[in-house]
This record gives structure tokens, C-alpha cells and sequence, in this order.
């Protein structure tokens, strides 16, 4: 269980984290959204005892991660930019970290390189910002390790390749139990494989939550009635937004899905739809609620 | 227990150089290879190695160690090892053991193939094994130090321009600074002597990044290899204790906060400005018309040119120099401070032994005799010299500083009612307190006779006077003047001949009544028995008078020497 409490992490003037508290338990696939300089990549640094926060607190399963190499093998951090030595090959890259990251298993890199087509002997620093993404994921998870950091890894990968990097991931971070956070400007690279989502504005955390709890208490209803009504019909239900075309109206609704429904057909309205939100929207109309605007948050996720 | 060794670590660490250590290593070889062909018949002496050694830790060096601790400088880096599951004191200790290592071996490579070489091409007839070692071990330590400034740089910033500015900055400016006001001082304070050092070490000589040639061309010492090696180790656990408290987040920036941005800006800026202050200050003490010279001026000049340029270069944005406009402030009051600094220190050795009763003694540090042949008188004399008698004769070291205080203000020697031609040139290690610093002082010959009854009425003298030196040196000057009624008869004495002579004159001196023995050997007339032989470093001989009523043994040992030379 990662337990972050009040950190706070200073640049000069700039505080890049204010106060943050958060706690992922063991097994979570943790996501983070946020703009740029809304504090993720800090986070995870601090997190993985690299940067050394001004005040607050992490630990890994109770012990703290500055200067501790016994929770530090048990963490494996890729940044938003992978490092490789300069000159060197993969074969290079992995004998690297079979010397220093113990728990790495080579035959295991091998064989995800040949599956992702990676060659072994080609110089790092041709390969393309995707192939290197691919490459510092690959050693990653080679790593045999109960906590995985991945720094904006996902962000520009095609299709094809995301596809393949989910799949790793359900394979040795999901299917292992084995605890993760995931950090991406965009929303729509986590929400299929994150049990819990959170962003970060301004370095702090505005919102937590578990991805089901997400889509299930926010969800759009279309109403019509044969008789003039305005927004009081849903007097008791918390809206968020209301918008009323003709007869239709369509409203973003928070709260018990199938209390709402049987208290609108209570009404006896002619049409009654209740519709999913996508995890944009639930993001979106959650942070209007909180008083966000898209603009503060950078309009990014 | 804390794990600070990494094997692993320590592998890792010599894998990040070795491209560099092959191209280093056969880079040595040719260095020795050629040194070997080119000084081939004559004696090497390891100073032939420097145009390998010194580009090896001038430029070399400092490559290993950027690149050993390149991830200092990239923050993708800094992320990787910082993450790895390795206490910070162990990273830096495992790296540092591999750049250690890395060096160790170019130069060990160096001194072997020189050895292999000469054996191959001058067939073991050229090679000073001694001076080569202490060539290599001055190049080691040398290195260690350039690898040490390097590092703690690393570990205060976090890119190359700054690191290369300020290693330059902590190589050369303590000593040029000190050697700048040292020689204002000896220009200035007409009692200095010319190797008046403001603290120990500080000569050039002593830091080996600068003094290898010094070192190399006399008879090399530990001194500066210690002393070089030492200063190393000051910033090996500087740097360890800075990389043990460095913020991460300083890869790729100029410096961990807007504070040691503007020490950095600020340094660079006085490394010009204070020198160019010390010149100033020279000036002015010593009443020059125009005081503030052109190329004063431009230096004062360059160095505001510096300051900017820096922030410019180092942080590449133009908002950030005007931010740092109010901050030149702190150049000039530092220049302020050091022009007042200097000051102070000229007021201090001026002022330095120049009161009455202001000398606690003083003792000879040079002696300066008319010519290298030397009396017996000389002999007892350097031995008191040597031996660090002490002068404490309260009206003489008055005197002396009488004669300090004067020469001081008026800035030259101050001839006496003796005459101009009888001031003599006394170097004296003056005491104050528990303070000592060498002097020069022209004293009169009345007063520079009687600092030396002084000497001749210790114990140190009068013993002297009866433990003559055995023969060393050159045996060719070995030799005896014999007078015997009206004819001088004079015989060269080979080594071992002379060396029983002066045991039999060693051994008869301790009978001799010492007043009528030094009453002879004040004698000047030629005429009479005379032993003249080399002794101690051969630089100097020694004239002894002997005769067959005082030291009849000897007179006796020298006849039957000299007719076994015929």
C-alpha cells in the first residue's frame, strides 16, 4: 500500500505539490491526469525517493522510500523521458539492468523484445520516441518487482502499439496483483486499464475516485412530458447541467441511478432515458461541481 | 549495517568508461613509445611523460568524471539512478572507486610501457626508476584532485558550462588570489623575502595541477604530492557529503536554487574582478601616478562582461540577467572588501616585527658567506643555522626591528653611519609571539658582527666547532697545504686517507683547548697548515688549519698521508 501524506514539494518559489495526501492500496492500477505542472511527474519521483519532499510523508506498505533500498527494490520507476546510455543497444540497456535492479530477468526482456520486435544489437538512440517508450516499458517489466511507475509512458503511442502495451500490462501488472500507477495528460490513455482515477490541479489532488464509482453515480437523463416544465421537476435530485430543446430536456445527474429513475417516473413523464456518461464527461461535470473550470485545468483531459 | 560498496555498482561504473580508458590506455602507450625513441641515450626522468600527463589531467580526467557521473547533468539519468534500490553514499562511493580505478590504470599503463620501452630501446641504460615513480605519483595525485574539483562541481550543478566554469574557479583562484597578493606584498613590504608564503602550501609549487614542471625539474619531494593528494581527499569528502544532500531535481539546471545561481554568477564575475583589485591595490601602495591602469580597467570591465555573459549562457534567457542586475551589487562590495582585505594584509606585514620589543628571537633561515670555501667559523656558524639557534638578545632584536620599521617606510635599505658598503644581507626567520616570518634586513657590519659573537658564544657553535664534517661530495678538492719553513708543500688526499684524518683531528679536538683552536683557525695567514676538503652536498669545502704544536696527531696523520701520496 502506497500511503502519501501532507507532501509538500517546493521548486524554488514554484510549489509543485501542495499538501498532497493520498493512499493507493495494494494491487490498484492507480491513475493520475492533470496538465502540464499539475504535479504528476513530481509525484512520482517523490514517491520513488528521488526527489526529496520539503514536508509530508511516503510510505511503501508502512516503511518510507527516502534512502531505502530495501522498499526501493521493490519499485520500478519509468520517466516520462526512459533513459539509455548513450551508444547502446538493448543488449547493453539490459545487462545494465540485470547489474543494478535486482530481480531482473533477462530471458523474460528477451522474449517481450522479440514479441514487440525490438532489436537487441540497434543502437537506442535510433530508435524512434515510441520504440523507446517501448523499450523502457519492456525493461520495467522485466523487473520482478510488487510496485510499477509509468511517468506519461502511454502518451503517443499508435493504436496498434497501446493495444499491445495493454495487454502487458493486464499480463504482468493485473493478472500478478501487483500494485501500479500510471501518470497521462489525457484521460482516454488510462480509463481502460485503471481501477481508481485521480487529477491533479495546481499540485493537488481535486479528484480521487474509484473508475466504477465514476461512471455509475454520474449518468445523463432525456425527459419529455406533454406539458410545460422547467428544471423544479428535478427538485431533490442534484443536476449539473440542464438543457431543455423543445419538449426533450437532457440533464447530468449525480446520485443513485435507479432512485432517480423511479422517482422521474414517478412524474410520469413520456420519455424517460437514463444514458452512461464516457469517464470525459464524468471528469468534466465533477469538476464543474468541485467549481473547475476546463480552462483551469488546461482543457486537456 | 549500511551497505556503501556496490560491487555491481563498481562494474557499472568502469563499463561508463571504458571506451574512454582503450582510447586513453593506447594513447599512453604512444606517449611512452615516443618519449622513449626521443630522449633515447640520455637519462629519463618521468617529466619526459608530461605531454601525455599533463593533457591527461587537464582534459582526460575531468571527460571520466563527467561522463562516470553524467547522470548528475540529465535528468532522465538522475531518475534511473536515483531509483535504483542503492544508498546515495554508495552510488557515489562505487563510482567514484571505479573513476579512481580508471585512473589508476592509464597511469600505471603510462609508467609500465615507459619502463617496457626504455628496456626495449636504451637496453636498461637510460631510466631513473625514482624520479619516474615520483613523475607518475605526482601525474596521480594531480589527477585525483582535477577529479575531486570536478565532482564537487557535479554535485552542485547540473550542467557542463557551470561545471566547467567552476572547476576552473576552484582550481585556480585560491592560489592565483594568493599568489596575486603575495607578490603585491613582496612588492610592497621591502622586508619580504622573496618566498614570503601568507600560509603554508600556498605556493604554486605545492599544487601539482600547476606545479608538475616545478616539481619535476628539481629533486622532487612528497611535499606536493602529499599535500596535492590531500586537498584532493578535502574535496572527495566534500563532494561525498554534497552528492549525499543533492536535490535531484539540479540535472540540467545551472543550480539547485536561485541563491547558488547567483554565488556561481558571482564568482565567475571575481575570479577577473579580484585580481585586477589586488593589481589596484599594488598601485596605490606603492604611489603610482596613475592608479587606476587601463588594463585594470578593462579587467574591471571584463568581469561585468562575465557576470552577464554567465547568467545569459547558463540559464539562456534574457528576463534572468535583468533579474540579476541588483545582485552586481554583491560583486563590487566582495571587490570592496577585498581591496580593504588587502590592505590590511599590507598593513600587517608591514607592520610584522617592527615595534620595540615587538620580536621574541630570530634565527638564521639563509646564510651568506664571501665564497663557498668555508672556515671552521663558517662551518659552526651554518651549523647554528641549521640547527635553529635562536637569537634572543633583547638589544639586538630591537635594533633589528628598528632597522625593519625603517626599511619598510622608506621602502629600500638604509645605509648607516658604517657606510654603504658594509651593509650586510641578513635573511632571518623573525619571531613574534607565536608568530614567524622570514625577513630580510641590511644591518650594519657592527651590528651584523655582533649577531654573530652571538652564535659563536653558544654551545651549538662551540661544539660545532670541534665535530668537523667528514668528507663528501667531490674527492678531487680533498687535499693538504703543509708549511714547513718558508715552503708550502700541497698534496691531493684521496677519499678513505682523508676521512681518517679528520677522525684523528675529530678525536684530538676534544683534548684541544677550544680558544686557542679557534684562535688558529681565525687565522688567515696562508701560511700556515691548512686541510681542504668537500663535504656534505659537495657544494661547499672546508678550510681547516691545523698544527704540529695544537694538534700534533693530525699534524702527524696528514705527513705520513701526504708521503703515501707521493
Amino acid at each position: 500500500m502506497i500511503e502519501i501524506k501532507n507532501v509538500t514539494k517546493k521548486f524554488g518559489a514554484f510549489t509543485a505539490l501542495d499538501n498532497v495526501s493520498l493512499s493507493i492500496p495494494e494491487g490498484c492500477v492507480y491513475g493520475m491526469v492533470g496538465s502540464n505542472g499539475a504535479g504528476k511527474s513530481t509525484l512520482l519521483r517523490v514517491i520513488n525517493g528521488i526527489y526529496r519532499p520539503e514536508s509530508g510523508t511516503v510510505t511503501l506498505d508502512g516503511a518510507p522510500v527516502w534512502e531505502n533500498p530495501a522498499v526501493k527494490r521493490r519499485t520500478v520507476f519509468v520517466s516520462d523521458e526512459p533513459y539509455f546510455e548513450p551508444g547502446a543497444n538493448l543488449k547493453r540497456m539490459a545487462a545494465m539492468y540485470g547489474s543494478l535492479r535486482p530481480g531482473f530477468d533477462a530471458a523474460l526482456f528477451n522474449r517481450l523484445a522479440a514479441e514487440f520486435e525490438l532489436p537487441l544489437k540497434k543502437a537506442v538512440g535510433a530508435f524512434s520516441k515510441g520504440m523507446k517508450r517501448q523499450a523502457a516499458v519492456l525493461l520495467a517489466l522485466s523487473v520482478d518487482a510488487d510496485y510499477y511507475f509509468f511517468d506519461e509512458t502511454f502518451d503517443g503511442f499508435d493504436p496498434v502499439v497501446r493495444s499491445r502495451v495493454r495487454q502487458l500490462i493486464n499480463r504482468y501488472i493485473i493478472d500478478r496483483g501487483v500494485t501500479a500507477m500510471l501518470t497521462s495528460h489525457s484521460l482516454r490513455e488510462l480509463e481502460d486499464v485503471c481501477d481508481r482515477l485521480a487529477l491533479l490541479h495546481k499540485g493537488g489532488v481535486v479528484l480521487d475516485s474509484e473508475v466504477s464509482e465514476l461512471k455509475t453515480s454520474l449518468f445523463k437523463v432525456q425527459l419529455a412530458y406533454n406539458a410545460d416544465y422547467g428544471k423544479e421537476i428535478f427538485d431533490g435530485i442534484e443536476v449539473l447541467e440542464f438543457e431543455k430543446n423543445g419538449s426533450v430536456c437532457t440533464a447530468v445527474v449525480k446520485g443513485d441511478r435507479e432512485e432517480v429513475r423511479a422517482r422521474l417516473e414517478a412524474t410520469s413523464p413520456v420519455l424517460l432515458d437514463i444514458l452512461p456518461l464516457s469517464l470525459d464527461e464524468v471528469f468534466r461535470f465533477e469538476l464543474s461541481a468541485l467549481g473547475y473550470t476546463d480552462k483551469e485545468t488546461g482543457g486537456e483531459i | 549495517m549500511k551497505k556503501i560498496f556496490s560491487i555491481k555498482l563498481y562494474a557499472e561504473g568502469l563499463r561508463r568508461i571504458r571506451t574512454q580508458l582503450i582510447v586513453f590506455l593506447a594513447l599512453s602507450a604512444v606517449t611512452s613509445l615516443s618519449a622513449s625513441l626521443l630522449v633515447s641515450g640520455q637519462v629519463m626522468r618521468g617529466v619526459e611523460l608530461a605531454f601525455f600527463g599533463i593533457p591527461f589531467y587537464v582534459i582526460c580526467v575531468p571527460m571520466m568524471t563527467v561522463r562516470m557521473f553524467s547522470f548528475l547533468n540529465n535528468r532522465p539519468g538522475s531518475d534511473l539512478f536515483h531509483s535504483l534500490p542503492y544508498r546515495r553514499e554508495c552510488v557515489f562511493l562505487s563510482l567514484l572507486s571505479a573513476l579512481v580505478s580508471g585512473i589508476v590504470c592509464v597511469i600505471s599503463a603510462l609508467g609500465a610501457f615507459s619502463y617496457l620501452f626504455y628496456l626495449i630501446f636504451t637496453h636498461n641504460k637510460g631510466l631513473a626508476p625514482g624520479s619516474l615513480i615520483m613523475f607518475l605519483l605526482a601525474c596521480l595525485a594531480a589527477s585525483l584532485l582535477v577529479a575531486a574539483i570536478v565532482l564537487v562541481t557535479m554535485t552542485v550543478s547540473g550542467t557542463v558550462f557551470v561545471e566547467l566554469i567552476l572547476s576552473v574557479i576552484i582550481a585556480l583562484l585560491p592560489h592565483l588570489l594568493l599568489y596575486f597578493v603575495e607578490c603585491l606584498i613582496r612588492s610592497s613590504v621591502f622586508s619580504c623575502t622573496a618566498d614570503a608564503a601568507l600560509l603554508p602550501f600556498s605556493g604554486i609549487e605545492n599544487n601539482l595541477i600547476f606545479g608538475i614542471y616545478e616539481f619535476s625539474g628539481s629533486s622532487p619531494t612528497f611535499t606536493p604530492i602529499i599535500y596535492t593528494s590531500a586537498l584532493s581527499l578535502v574535496y572527495f569528502i566534500a563532494g561525498s557529503i554534497l552528492f549525499r544532500f543533492r536535490k535531484s531535481e539540479t540535472a540540467g539546471h545551472p543550480a539547485p536554487s536561485k541563491g547558488l545561481q547567483s554565488a556561481f554568477r558571482i564568482a565567475a564575475a571575481c575570479s577577473i574582478s579580484f585580481i585586477a583589485t589586488v593589481f589596484f591595490v599594488e598601485r596605490i601602495i606603492n604611489n603610482y601616478t596613475v592608479k587606476l591602469s587601463a588594463g585594470i580597467l578593462v579587467a574591471y570591465i571584463f568581469s561585468a562582461v562575465v557576470y552577464f555573459l554567465y547568467e545569459i549562457i547558463s540559464t539562456k534567457s534574457w528576463k534572468s540577467v535583468l533579474k540579476s542586475l541588483p545582485v552586481f551589487g554583491a560583486v563590487i562590495l566582495l571587490n570592496v572588501c577585498v581591496f580593504g582585505a588587502c590592505f590590511g594584509v599590507y598593513r600587517a606585514e608591514s607592520d610584522f616585527a617592527a615595534s620595540p620589543g615587538s620580536i621574541t628571537d630570530v634565527k638564521f633561515r639563509i646564510m651568506n658567506f664571501d665564497s663557498s670555501r668555508w672556515t671552521v667559523s663558517d662551518y659552526a656558524k651554518s651549523v647554528c643555522r641549521s640547527e635553529g639557534v635562536r637569537i634572543d638578545d633583547r638589544e639586538i632584536l630591537d635594533e633589528l626591528s628598528a632597522i625593519i620599521k625603517i626599511q619598510n617606510e622608506k621602502r629600500g635599505r638604509i645605509y648607516t653611519p658604517d657606510g654603504a658598503g658594509s651593509l650586510q644581507d641578513l635573511t632571518l626567520d623573525v619571531k613574534c609571539g607565536a608568530v614567524t616570518k622570514p625577513r630580510r634586513i641590511f644591518v650594519s657590519k657592527g651590528l651584523s658582527v655582533r649577531i654573530y659573537d652571538y652564535l659563536a658564544g653558544t654551545e651549538t657553535y662551540k661544539n660545532a666547532l670541534r665535530a668537523l664534517p667528514y668528507p663528501a661530495g667531490d674527492p678531487s678538492v680533498s687535499g693538504v697545504s703543509i708549511y714547513d719553513g718558508g715552503k708550502i708543500t700541497g698534496k691531493v688526499i684521496d677519499h678513505d686517507e682523508m676521512v681518517k684524518i679528520i677522525t684523528t683531528l675529530n678525536a684530538e679536538l676534544e683534548t684541544v683547548d677550544p680558544v686557542e683552536w679557534e684562535e688558529l683557525n681565525g687565522n688567515r695567514y696562508e701560511e700556515l697548515n691548512e686541510i681542504v676538503y668537500s663535504f656534505g652536498n659537495g657544494v661547499n669545502t672546508l678550510a681547516v688549519k691545523f698544527s704540529k704544536e695544537l694538534t700534533p696527531k693530525t699534524y702527524a696523520a696528514v705527513i705520513k698521508a701526504a708521503g703515501e701520496a707521493d
